[in-house]
């Protein structure tokens, strides 16, 4: 039932999946970074890219860094959850300590030797990402890091090499960008990813509407500018007080000194 | 040197009750200690939805709030020279420090990564938040240190360090005020990251300058209720100009603050989410924080007593931390069918930290000369809480 466009992205993805080295990435424009794409129209929830993901991240069962959400109560389809590894994360300008990274070549990474384990990157994704095994007595955040070391070795993250159906393709961002651009123009398909919460380096493409499944976020900006305006006020709020709290203190020193003047001729 | 000591050096049996009964609290908080750190944050209800809960809105946020009578005051004192504030400016310090340090331990609490909370330090992220709140906490509280030492040092009788710290008081009041003004504001500006994930009655451009405003209103009526329980538990008498100044700009710090919160709200256009889901939240924290106390204030024999004075301050400060845990709590949004509420550890540890101040505070105030002893001024009409007053000894 594959029809020939969407056959030949496949194609096309598994190519680019399979020459896009680290090295060769190294050095790329934005957007010429990795990415993955997701098809809703393809996936069954079969469950396989969370196996593959337990066992590539050596994680407890039923503990992946994706899941799919089955369909269930009416709904016909099953989604993908999973870090969307945004072009500019909301996670990564939250971490205090720069745990979280979003590499050039488009994976945001987890560096779990930094994190202090304040859990604000949890409260900043938009999309409810990051997770913490709680039950450990020294809990780390747990979050899909696009397998950044396979990548880097020029092989596809676990997780797109166990789908049977060919429902995630990995590759350059622009080239899956233009084969879900390819296939909305022949069908009527909605597209996550292109310019949500300003970009991000895994797109979905679907046939219901992403509200349907349960992705609710419409936001098209990318969040950290909503922290970056009080940032940058820094400087000019330490350098404005300075002034104005010593100016004032001299102020009120030299009036101080005159009343006190008044009252000793008083 | 120490006149001050004279009124507090008996031992009566309200300070040993009121101390045995700290000192059990924290017992509990021990246990609930134990029970965090043998078996991690799992003991806590915190979850994948709620990752942040009573610990960062009440210990961290609300006790950072409640120490703004320290930059407050100084500001009013070294600064604005308004000197018949001095006398509460040591007190207030004092919470100041004891609120920061009460909020560095809830951190040490929260944290999954405790140990490491030097990596703030070390591996720069000046693009984050966070990053601001850390530095201002650890700069902030050096400052209130530098502070508060000399009356300390004096004590211990390092008269020299003393007034080698006293003599920066000024740069240091300047400086305590430019991080507060950081912290407290950025305190709120840590949410601004999050605006598809916190309610509109809450998610507003302005938080960073809501929690600056809300935690200047509440610094007055901090400093007013300190003073007059202190004087109630040394036997002190009462600054009565002194309090009720507090209590006439805290009714216009509230009723700025107020004012700029409804009519962000309005602005907003989260009106129509005024009495909508979650909206009672709002109300309870309004009327608590700025409709009932300012209700109270416009009474003159109630803005004159201490008594007054005593329960609408309490009220500010409640409402003030109700303000914190609904910003962090009540307005998170969270997929359906999730709750939280903190159990019992979460309160222990809570009560317990809450408990150490006091303890801390109540040391202080009986071996260090925080409050001076010539309150002359004693014309209250009705203090009711003034069971049994000693008279200073100098007088
Ligand atoms: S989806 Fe969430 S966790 Fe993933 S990069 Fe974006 S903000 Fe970070
Ligand atoms: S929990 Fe760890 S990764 Fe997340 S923001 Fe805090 S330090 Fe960074």
């Amino acid at each position: 039932m594959a029809n020939p466009i969407s056959r030949r992205c496949f194609l096309a993805g598994l190519v680019v999946g399979a020459c896009s080295s680290g090295r060769l990435l190294e050095g790329r424009a934005a957007e010429q970074t990795v990415g993955m794409l997701y098809d809703v129209t393809r996936c069954i929830g079969c469950g396989l890219c969370e196996r593959a993901c337990e066992e590539q991240n050596q994680l407890p069962e039923g503990r992946a860094y994706v899941d799919v959400l089955r369909a269930e109560n009416g709904r016909e389809r099953c989604l993908r959850r999973a870090c969307m590894h945004c072009l500019d994360p909301a996670c990564v300008s939250a971490c205090p300590v720069g745990a979280l990274q979003k590499t050039p070549q488009g994976p945001v990474i987890y560096r779990r030797e930094l994190c202090i384990g304040c859990r604000y990157c949890m409260v900043a994704c938009p999309l409810g990402i990051p997770r913490l095994n709680w039950e450990e007595n020294s809990p780390y955040i747990q979050k899909c890091q696009m397998c950044a070391d396979r990548i880097a070795q020029g092989e596809p993250p676990a997780c797109v090499s166990a789908c049977p159906t060919g429902a995630l393709q990995f590759g350059l961002r622009a080239e899956l960008l233009k084969c879900a651009k390819e296939r909305l123009a022949e069908e009527k398909l909605y597209l996550f990813g292109e310019h949500e919460l300003g970009g991000t380096s895994v797109l979905y493409l679907s046939d219901v509407p992403f509200a349907d499944l349960g992705l609710h976020c419409q936001r098209q900006e990318p969040l950290p500018k909503f922290t970056a305006g009080m940032l940058q006020k820094v400087p000019w709020v330490v350098g404005a007080l300075a002034l104005g709290l010593s100016g004032l203190y001299f102020m009120r020193r030299r009036q101080k000194s005159g009343e006190d003047e008044d009252k000793d001729k008083d | 040197m120490n006149t001050h000591q004279n009124y507090l050096t008996q031992t009566s049996w309200r300070y040993r009750a009121w101390m045995i009964f700290l000192v059990a609290i924290m017992v509990v908080g021990a246990y609930a200690t134990y029970l965090r750190f043998r078996y991690g944050l799992g003991v806590t209800n915190l979850s994948d939805a709620y990752p942040w809960g009573l610990w960062i809105a009440v210990d961290v946020m609300g006790g950072v709030a409640l120490a703004a009578g320290a930059f407050c005051m100084a500001l009013t004192v070294y600064l604005l020279k308004i000197e018949k504030y001095k006398s509460v400016v040591r007190p207030a310090i004092l919470t100041g420090l004891i609120g920061y340090l009460s909020a560095i331990l809830g951190i040490l609490f929260d944290l999954a990564q405790p140990h490491r909370i030097w990596h703030v330090m070390v591996f720069w992220q000046p693009q984050s938040v966070m990053f601001e709140v850390a530095w201002c906490v650890m700069l902030y509280t050096t400052v209130l240190i530098l502070e508060f030492a000399p009356t300390l040092l004096e004590r211990l009788g390092w008269s020299r360090i003393a007034s080698f710290l006293r003599s920066l008081t000024v740069p240091l009041v300047i400086a305590g005020v430019i991080l507060s003004t950081l912290h407290q504001s950025s305190l709120g500006g840590l949410l601004l990251i999050a605006p598809d994930n916190v309610h509109p009655l809450w998610y507003s451009p302005l938080l960073p300058v809501l929690f600056l405003l809300s935690a200047i209103a509440v610094a007055p009526f901090v400093v007013a209720v300190e003073s007059i329980l202190s004087s109630w538990a040394l036997g002190r008498g009462l600054e009565h100009h002194i309090l009720q100044g507090l209590g006439r700009a805290g009714a216009y710090l509230l009723v700025l603050y107020g004012g700029v919160r409804l009519g962000d709200l309005l602005l907003r256009g989260a009106g129509t989410a005024l009495f909508g889901e979650r909206s009672l939240f709002l109300w309870v924290e309004l009327t608590l924080m700025v409709f009932l106390p300012l209700l109270l204030l416009s009474f003159a024999a109630i803005r004159r007593s201490p008594a007054g004075l005593l329960v609408t301050g309490l009220l500010v400060a409640s409402g003030v931390v109700l303000y914190r845990y609904n910003a962090v709590v009540t307005a998170k949004i969270v997929p359906e069918g999730i709750a939280y509420f903190p159990n019992w550890v979460e309160f222990a540890i809570t009560a317990g930290i809450v408990a150490w101040g006091l303890w801390l505070y109540t040391l202080a105030v009986r071996h260090l000369p925080i409050f001076p002893p010539e309150a002359q001024q004693q014309e209250w009409p009705a203090f009711t809480l003034r069971l049994e007053r000693r008279v200073p000894v100098r007088h």
